[in-house]
């Protein structure tokens, strides 16, 4: 995705971002994420 | 967010409840109920939210002096105050924004981003978007009530290193520069006094983040640029 982003690839970005949100949605949530991968919950929330 | 430039995800609400970004502990410690003390702020009238996370940020920070926050913690509290006070309220979309109380939330936003540096991306770009709009709200505060001296400070201070290597920093350096000479800042202790006394968190390097653009600002060689909101 910060390849992407930095290439100006702005409607990739936001496919990888929709798709991110769509994964966290899938799991159970943020929170449901933290617990089992607090690293991953942080960096998807930045 | 920092690729779509706004949060993609809610936060928690002040009980811990709801599923979003969770809050830290420290944030429900000294909460004060529907009471926000906002009396460094002087006579600015701000907006519930803000005022929240400005109260709640600042006991955060006075009693970190005593017992500092572990490196996780603190940036999960920066992201969910970013995250928090990013995602307007809904009120707030029914209401034309308020000079203050957006001139605030966009400055501790700032403050959060220099707090915390780089993460696992680079803010560059929301943070050129953020200081954008600061510009735009500091000036209609400016325009239309007095600030008080060390909220000023504080703002200016905010301003000057997020916007450092920007075409934006010069117009915070001139203001800066005014500012001084309006309340005869001389070095940098007197300026560091100022921006203590509204929301300061203590860091091993958080005066040399800041300190170098003072010292620009202070330059006494450099005459003060005039400015209307402040009758030298």
């Amino acid at each position: 995705m910060p390849p992407q982003f930095g290439k100006g690839n702005f409607t990739v970005s936001e496919m990888h971002v929709d798709g991110v949100k769509k994964l966290v949605g899938m799991r159970g949530g943020i929170q449901c994420v933290r617990q089992t991968s607090p690293l991953t919950a942080r960096m998807v929330s930045w | 967010m920092l690729v779509m430039g706004q949060p993609q995800f809610a936060t928690q609400d002040d009980d811990g409840t709801g599923d979003g970004l969770p809050l830290i502990p420290e944030w429900q410690l000294g909460a004060s109920g529907s009471h926000h003390d906002i009396s460094p702020l002087g006579s600015i009238d701000v907006s519930t939210d803000v005022a929240n996370a400005f109260t709640r940020l600042r006991n955060i920070f006075q009693r970190a002096r005593d017992v500092p926050l572990p490196t996780t913690r603190l940036h999960d509290l920066i992201c969910f105050v970013v995250h928090r006070l990013l995602l307007q309220p809904s009120e707030a979309q029914t209401c034309p924004p308020q000079p203050a109380s957006e001139c605030l939330r966009s400055a501790i936003v700032l403050y959060m981003f220099i707090i915390q540096g780089p993460t696992y991306y680079s803010h560059s770009v929301i943070l050129n978007t953020i200081v954008t709009r600061y510009m735009g709200y500091l000036t209609q505060l400016e325009d239309a009530v007095p600030i008080q001296e060390s909220l000023h400070v504080w703002l200016l201070a905010m301003g000057l290193v997020a916007s450092a290597g920007t075409t934006h920093h010069q117009w915070f350096v001139e203001r800066a520069r005014c500012l001084a000479a309006t309340f005869h800042l001389g070095v940098w202790d007197d300026v560091l006094s100022h921006i203590k006394s509204i929301l300061w968190l203590e860091m091993s390097h958080g005066e040399s983040i800041f300190r170098p653009h003072w010292d620009t600002v202070l330059d006494t060689t450099k005459p003060p640029p005039m400015h209307h909101w402040y009758p030298i």
